[in-house]
C-alpha cells in the first residue's frame, strides 16, 4: 500500500541514472522470542547513496543493521545481495568480505591499543610470520590522506575522543574496501564541530563511490546530509523517499504517529475508557482533589532540566517527547534507579525524600513497568505466576513456605484481568511479547502499589496484543491507581492519556494538553514548538544535547 | 465462539503441516529434554551397577553408611553452596572456613573449654560468610576473587592459630562425639547429612526466601524492580555456605580425632563439583537440591569404586578434574541448544540465564 507507492515514486525519480543497486534487502524479518524486531522489510539503495534510516528506538534500524552484517540470522524467507552476491546471514566475517562495513553504536575499539593497530585490528600486514610495522604505517597514512584525515597513529585509543575512534572504524571498514557502510548513531556522542567532520568525510565516502547507511535521531542532520530517507517505525518499512521530498515534521509524522500506518489500532481504548470511568469508580469523579504523586523540579544532570507534574488517582498521564527528551530517564528517577537525580517528591500530599533505589520507591508505593521486558522485568526461566508473585512472596505463604497450588491461584486474578492468555505455569521466557508484557502489569496488580510508571508497554509486540495491553493500562486508572505511561507511538498516547505532558528535547516540559485537546497534531504541534525553542538554546549553549539512556 | 475469518484458517492449517513436519524433530528433542533434566540420575544409577559388579561389598548397609558419614561435611558444604549458586554466585572460601573452624573447635577442646568450641566456630562461620557477602555486593569485588581470597585469609588465620602444628585430640571422647558417635549402624553425622538436605531442600524450593534466590540469580535486575532486597538475599547465601562450612569443619575433625591446619587441601573443588555435576548452573537461577545430592552421591560412588580398583588419588585427581569441566561443558551446550534463539536477543540477555 503505502510503501508500494512511495517505492515506485522513489524508482521514477532514480531512474535517469539508475546504476543497479548494491544493497537489496527483500523480504526481511527478525523475531527473537516475544519481540517481532524487524518485519518484513524491503530496501533498494546505490553505489554512492547516503542512505538516512530513522525511526524511534526499538523500530528494529540496530536489529536491521545487525542483520546486514552478518551478526544476526534473520527469520526464513528473507534475502539480502550486496552487489549482486547473495549474504549468507550469520557469518560477520563473509559480510566483511562481500563489502559490508558496520560502525556500532557501541564502538569496537581496543582501548589499550594505538589508533594504528585498531584499524589493522584483526588483519595486520604481515611479512612472514611477522607484523610489518613499516607498511601498516604507509597504509594508514594512504588512508588519512583520502579520507582527509587527521590521527596520530600512536596515540592510544583510550586518549582519543569519540571522534577521532569514530573515525578510526570508519578507517577500518575502508580499508576493508567496504561498498557498504552501516553507521548506527555515529554522531550521537559526538560534538558541533566534531559532527562537521564527521559530515564531510561521510559525503567523501559517497563521493568515492561508497554506499552510506546513517542512523541518527537527530532529523535535521538527517536531512541535511543524506540523499533518500527511509522510515521505520515498529520493526515496518513506513516510507522511502528522497531527502528532498521530506520535511521534518512529515518524518516525525511518520515515525510517531501516522493514522495510515497505525496498524488498524483504532481509537477504541479512548472511547471505551474515560467517560465511563466515574459511575464505576466514585473516587474518579474529583479526580482534582487526588493528586497522587506531585514531583517538583525534577533533575538528572545532562537530561532532565527541572521536570514538574502531578498525576491524580484514576488518570493516565502520558508522557509525549521525541527520543532523547528524557521520557524514559524521567520514569526511571522517579523508581529510584539513577542516583544522580534529585527532586522533590510529595505522594498523597505529604512531603517524602527522594527515591535513591527501587526498594525506597517501591516502599513510597512507585513501580516501574520497564522498557526492557526481557532484561530488567521477567525472571525468564520462571513460570509466569512466579513472575507475578514475586512482588510479594509472603501474601501466597504459609508460615513462610510457598506451594505451588497458592501461588498459581494468588496469580490467577491479576493474569485474568489483564487478559493473559497463556498458561500460568508457562516459563516466562517462552511467552509472546504480548503476554510478557500482561505478566509484568500483572504483577504490579498482585502488589498493587500507588503509582504505575509504564515505559514503552507496547514494544515489538503484536497489534491485537497492544490493545489488549492499552485496555489492561485503562483499567489500572479506573480501579483508582495512577498511571503515567511513556510511549514512543503518539497514537497510542493519544488514544490512551487523559493528560499529556509534552517533553522537549532538552529534557524540560513544554506544557500539558488535557481532554479533547489531546490530539497528535497538538502534539506534533507543540513538540515542534518546543523543537524550535530547544534549538536556539542549543545554539546559544554550542553544546550536544543529552539522549536518553 | 466467532468463527475466525479464513485467512486464520489458512495460517492454521499451514501450522499444522509445520507441525507434523516437525513431529520426529519433537521427539528427538524430548528425549534430549529428559536426558539433560535427569541424566545424572542415569549417570548415578550406572556407576552404582558398576562398582556393585566389582566390587559386592558395596552394597552393604553397613559401607553405605559408612559413605554417607564420610561424606557428610563435603555433603555439608554442598548443600549450602547451591543457594550461593543459584543465587548467582560462587564460593571457593568454604575450604579455609572448614579448616579455621575446625582448628578452633580443636582448640578450644584442647584448652578445656569445649562447651564454647561449637558456638565460636559457627560465629566464626557466620561472620566470614555474611563478610564474603559484603565484600561481593557492597563492594563490588568478583565472588571468585573475593572467596579465593576469604579462603586464602582463613586458612592462614587457622594456621597462626594453630602454629602450623596438628591438635591431636584422639583421647579427648567429646571432641568425637560430632563425628564419630552412631545410633546403633547410623553416625549422627550422616543424620544431620540428611536432615539438613531435606531442610535446605525444602526452604529452597518452597520458601519465600528460596523462590527469592532463584528470582534474584535468574534476573537480579528484574529482582531489584520488584522489590527484592537483593543484596541481602546474596550476602543471605554466602551466610548460609559460611556456617556450614564450619559445621563440616567440625564434623571432618571430630570424625579423625585430628585437627591440622593444612589439611583438607582444595575441598572446596569437590564442593563445586558435586553441585555442578548435579546440575545446578554455573550463573544461576537454576538448579534444585536433590541435583547436588546427586552430585555428592556420584562423588562418593566414585571414589569408593576408585578405591577397591586400587586407582592412587593422583589419578583420582585428574578424572574429578575432568568432571567438572565436562559437567559445565555439557550445562553451556544443552542451554545453547535451548536457548539458542531467546540468547540472541542482546549480549546482555545470555548473562540473565
Amino acid at each position: 500500500m503505502t510503501d508500494d507507492a512511495v517505492h515506485t515514486a522513489e524508482a521514477g525519480e532514480g531512474a535517469l541514472a539508475a546504476p543497479s543497486p548494491v544493497l537489496l534487502v527483500e523480504g526481511v524479518s527478525k523475531t527473537f522470542p516475544g519481540v517481532r524486531a524487524v518485519v518484513d522489510i524491503s530496501l533498494e539503495v546505490r553505489p554512492g547513496e547516503i542512505r538516512g534510516l530513522v525511526g524511534e528506538n526499538g523500530s528494529g534500524k540496530s536489529t536491521l543493521m545487525r542483520v546486514l552484517a552478518g551478526d544476526l540470522v534473520p527469520d526464513e524467507g528473507g534475502r539480502v545481495t550486496i552487489d549482486g552476491n547473495p549474504l549468507p546471514f550469520g557469518s560477520p566475517i563473509v559480510a566483511q568480505r562481500l563489502g559490508v562495513g558496520l560502525i556500532p553504536q557501541e564502538l569496537m575499539i581496543a582501548e589499550a591499543l594505538s589508533a594504528l593497530e585498531n584499524v589493522f585490528m584483526g588483519d595486520y600486514p604481515k611479512r612472514g610470520p611477522w607484523v610489518a610495522w613499516r607498511r601498516m604505517s604507509q597504509e594508514f597514512a594512504r588512508l588519512c590522506e583520502s579520507l582527509d584525515v587527521s590521527l596520530n597513529p600512536h596515540a592510544v585509543a583510550s586518549d582519543l575522543s569519540v571522534a577521532d575512534l569514530t573515525m578510526v572504524e570508519i578507517m577500518r571498514a575502508t580499508r576493508r574496501e567496504a561498498k557498504v557502510l552501516l553507521m548506527d548513531e555515529p554522531t550521537a556522542a559526538l560534538g558541533r564541530s566534531e559532527r562537521e567532520k564527521l559530515y564531510g568525510l561521510v559525503r567523501r565516502l559517497a563521493g568515492h563511490g561508497r554506499t552510506v547507511i546513517f542512523i541518527s535521531h537527530d532529523l535535521d542532520e538527517v536531512l541535511a546530509l543524506t540523499d533518500v530517507i527511509t522510515v521505520l517505525r515498529d520493526g515496518r518499512h513506513v516510507a522511502t523517499q528522497p531527502a528532498s521530498a521530506w520535511t521534518k515534521r512529515a518524518l516525525v509524522e511518520r515515525m510517531v504517529g501516522d493514522a495510515s500506518v497505525a496498524l488498524g489500532f483504532e481509537k477504541a481504548p479512548a472511547e471505551a475508557c474515560p467517560e465511563a470511568a466515574p459511575t464505576a469508580f466514585p473516587a474518579a469523579q474529583a479526580p482534582d482533589q487526588d493528586v497522587v504523586l506531585s514531583a517538583r523540579n525534577v533533575t538528572v544532570p545532562g537530561k532532565l532540566a527541572g521536570v514538574s507534574f502531578d498525576v491524580r488517582r484514576g488518570e493516565i498521564l502520558g508522557i509525549a517527547g521525541l527520543v532523547g527528551s528524557g521520557r524514559s530517564t524521567l520514569l526511571r528517577a522517579l523508581a529510584g534507579l539513577l542516583r544522580q537525580s534529585d527532586g522533590e517528591l510529595h505522594i498523597a500530599g505529604k512531603p517524602v525524600k527522594w527515591p535513591q533505589s527501587s526498594r525506597q520507591a517501591l516502599r513510597l508505593g512507585i513501580a516501574l513497568v520497564p522498557e526492557e521486558r526481557r532484561r530488567e522485568g521477567l525472571v525468564l526461566g520462571m513460570p509466569a505466576y512466579d513472575n507475578v508473585t514475586i512482588t510479594d512472596l509472603q501474601k501466597v505463604a504459609h508460615l513462610g513456605m510457598l506451594h505451588k497450588t497458592r501461588s498459581m491461584n494468588g496469580s490467577e486474578q491479576p493474569l485474568e484481568q489483564v487478559g493473559y492468555g497463556g498458561q500460568p505455569g508457562t516459563v516466562a521466557g517462552t511467552l509472546s511479547g504480548g503476554n510478557q508484557q500482561k505478566v509484568l502489569l500483572a504483577k504490579w496488580l498482585y502488589a498493587p502499589p500507588l503509582v504505575f510508571l509504564i515505559d514503552e508497554p507496547t514494544r515489538g509486540i503484536d497489534v491485537r496484543a497492544k490493545q489488549e495491553v492499552l485496555t489492561a493500562i485503562r483499567q489500572l486508572a479506573d480501579a483508582g491507581n495512577a498511571v503515567v505511561f511513556v510511549s514512543s507511538e503518539f497514537e497510542e498516547v493519544v488514544a490512551t492519556s487523559d493528560r499529556v505532558l509534552l517533553m522537549a528535547r532538552d529534557g524540560s516540559v513544554r506544557g500539558d494538553l488535557t481532554g479533547d485537546a489531546i490530539s497528535v497534531d497538538a502534539i506534533l504541534g507543540e513538540v515542534f514548538a518546543v523543537e524550535k525553542a530547544g534549538q536556539q538554546r542549543d545554539l546559544a549553549a554550542g553544546g550536544a544535547v543529552g539522549r536518553d539512556g | 465462539m466467532i468463527s475466525p475469518p479464513a485467512a486464520q484458517w489458512a495460517e492454521m492449517a499451514d501450522a499444522t503441516a509445520d507441525a507434523s513436519s516437525r513431529r520426529l524433530d519433537t521427539v528427538r528433542s524430548k528425549a534430549l529434554n529428559l536426558l539433560q533434566g535427569y541424566g545424572i540420575l542415569l549417570l548415578l544409577a550406572a556407576l552404582v551397577a558398576a562398582v556393585a559388579i566389582g566390587e559386592p561389598a558395596f552394597l552393604t548397609s553397613r559401607n553405605l553408611l559408612n559413605l554417607l558419614q564420610q561424606w557428610a561435611p563435603i555433603g555439608i558444604m554442598a548443600m549450602a553452596g547451591t543457594f550461593v549458586m543459584i543465587g548467582g554466585g560462587f564460593d571457593l572460601s568454604v575450604g579455609g572456613i572448614f579448616v579455621l573452624a575446625g582448628v578452633m573447635f580443636a582448640g578450644l577442646a584442647r584448652d578445656g573449654l569445649f562447651e564454647f568450641g561449637v558456638p565460636v566456630a559457627l560465629i566464626v562461620g557466620l561472620g566470614l560468610g555474611i563478610a564474603n557477602g559484603l565484600i561481593i555486593t557492597r563492594a563490588g569485588v568478583n565472588a571468585f576473587i573475593a572467596t579465593i581470597g576469604m579462603g586464602q585469609v582463613a586458612r592462614g588465620l587457622a594456621l597462626i592459630y594453630s602454629g602450623a602444628a596438628p591438635i591431636i585430640l584422639t583421647d579427648n571422647a567429646a571432641f568425637g562425639v560430632l563425628g564419630q558417635s552412631r545410633v546403633g549402624q547410623l553416625a549422627w553425622s550422616a543424620v544431620i547429612l540428611v536432615g539438613l538436605f531435606l531442610i535446605g531442600g525444602a526452604v529452597l524450593s518452597r520458601s519465600v526466601y528460596g523462590r527469592t534466590v532463584y528470582a534474584v540469580g535468574g534476573n537480579p535486575a528484574a529482582s531489584r524492580l520488584s522489590g527484592i532486597a537483593v543484596e541481602r538475599v546474596l550476602v543471605g547465601t554466602y551466610a548460609i555456605s559460611g556456617i556450614a562450612a564450619a559445621l563440616a569443619g567440625m564434623i571432618f575433625f571430630s570424625r579423625l580425632g585430628i585437627s591440622q591446619a593444612d589439611a583438607a587441601v582444595l575441598i572446596e573443588v569437590d564442593v563445586i563439583i558435586a553441585i555442578v555435576l548435579g546440575g545446578t548452573a554455573v550463573g544461576g537461577g537454576v538448579g534444585a537440591m536433590w541435583r547436588t545430592a546427586v552430585g555428592v552421591a556420584i562423588l562418593a560412588v566414585m571414589e569408593n569404586g576408585f578405591d577397591t580398583l586400587n586407582l592412587g588419588s593422583f589419578y583420582q585427581d585428574v578424572i574429578k578434574g575432568s568432571i567438572l569441566v565436562a559437567a559445565v561443558a555439557w550445562d553451556v551446550w544443552s542451554r545453547r541448544r535451548k536457548g539458542a534463539a531467546a540468547a540472541a536477543v542482546g549480549g546482555t540477555d545470555v548473562g540473565t540465564r
